[in-house]
């Protein structure tokens, strides 16, 4: 099971955005649980730019130099997913769902768009359907390797209305399918 | 010192290696051990590295990408603790491609603790005081 890089440190989170101290157990506990070995995905966002990064929407993410970031990541990811894959293990993808970079079935924009001068409130961050740019980069790079996409799905935490419990169902069914 | 984040991080983190999270991949170790479960009931975050033979070609991205968070957590204030295991190659942390990258960016080394075999079976004593110390 690769899950994105917060999952199992929430220090990573941009400001205001981390709900557990460390690791987040009610989601990693159960891969665990259920027999899955958990790998651990790079964060793009804080090896970019930093613990005290702005926060920040798919939109400002989607340019070139922030997917040639992401890209440059997705080597050496995806070189050990390949070896899983490889291996014959049932590989599989917990994102973060809400997430400008690690979303999987939903990323974030913003109404207007952020940028320039800093001024956001939290309700301006829209949930959207659709995938991060680096989960869409890692995927590229998937492609490119002639591999499956693993079979996917997010934890919504960057989701204002997100709740644990609904999510530990969904997950609980994702792991037995 | 730093911005107002406002959240329920803890601001501490443990740099691991993958058996500590994935014992059941290594058959010459303890199938069990509860270093897991004692960084995350202390609010640790967990850095972990890859397993060892899944890395292939991919080291020094690893390698990189990891000093690069020790670096920016530690210019920041965030404790963070390195903790490898006896019995693999490189301690499952790559050590000293660890200390290289540490040492050529002159950064000072995060403390590092190399539990034994032995003490894999209970590591709780060992850990304690690690967990205090860097917490402190």
């Amino acid at each position: 099971m690769f899950v994105a890089h917060c999952l199992l440190n929430q220090n990573a989170k941009v400001a205001e955005f981390a709900r557990y101290p460390g690791v987040v157990s009610p989601i990693v506990d159960l891969a665990r649980q259920n027999g899955y070995v958990v790998e651990q995905l790079p964060c793009p966002e804080i090896l970019a730019m930093g613990i005290t990064r702005w926060w920040t929407t798919k939109d400002i993410y989607d340019n070139p130099g922030y997917r040639r970031h992401c890209a440059g990541l997705t080597k050496f990811t995806a070189d050990v997913i390949e070896r899983y894959i490889k291996r014959g293990f049932d590989v599989r993808l917990i994102g973060l769902d809400g997430s400008p970079s690690s979303g999987v079935r939903f990323t974030g924009t913003s109404e207007p768009i952020w940028g320039g001068r800093p001024q956001a409130t939290v309700e301006q961050y829209k949930i959207v359907p659709g995938k991060g740019i680096w989960i869409e980069e890692l995927e590229k790079e998937l492609q490119r390797r002639r591999l499956p996409f693993p079979k996917a799905t997010g934890v919504p935490m960057d989701d204002p209305t997100f709740n644990m419990k609904k999510s530990v169902i969904e997950i609980d069914k994702f792991l037995e399918e | 010192m730093g911005i107002n984040f406002g959240d329920a991080r803890s601001f501490k983190m443990a740099v691991v290696a993958d058996y500590y999270v994935n014992p059941q991949s290594y058959p010459k170790l303890p199938e069990v051990n509860s270093v897991y479960e004692q960084l995350s009931e202390a609010g640790y975050g967990i850095i972990k590295m890859p397993h060892p033979t899944m890395v292939g070609k991919g080291t020094e991205g690893w390698i990189t990408s990891t000093v690069d968070q020790i670096q920016e957590y530690s210019n920041r204030g965030f404790k963070l603790f390195v903790l490898g295991v006896e019995g693999i190659a490189g301690k499952g942390i790559w050590i000293e491609a660890l200390k290289i990258e540490i040492k050529k960016r002159g950064l000072p080394m995060p403390e590092s603790i190399v539990l034994k075999k032995t003490q894999l079976s209970e590591p709780e004593e060992a850990l304690k005081a690690i967990l205090k110390r860097a917490s402190s």
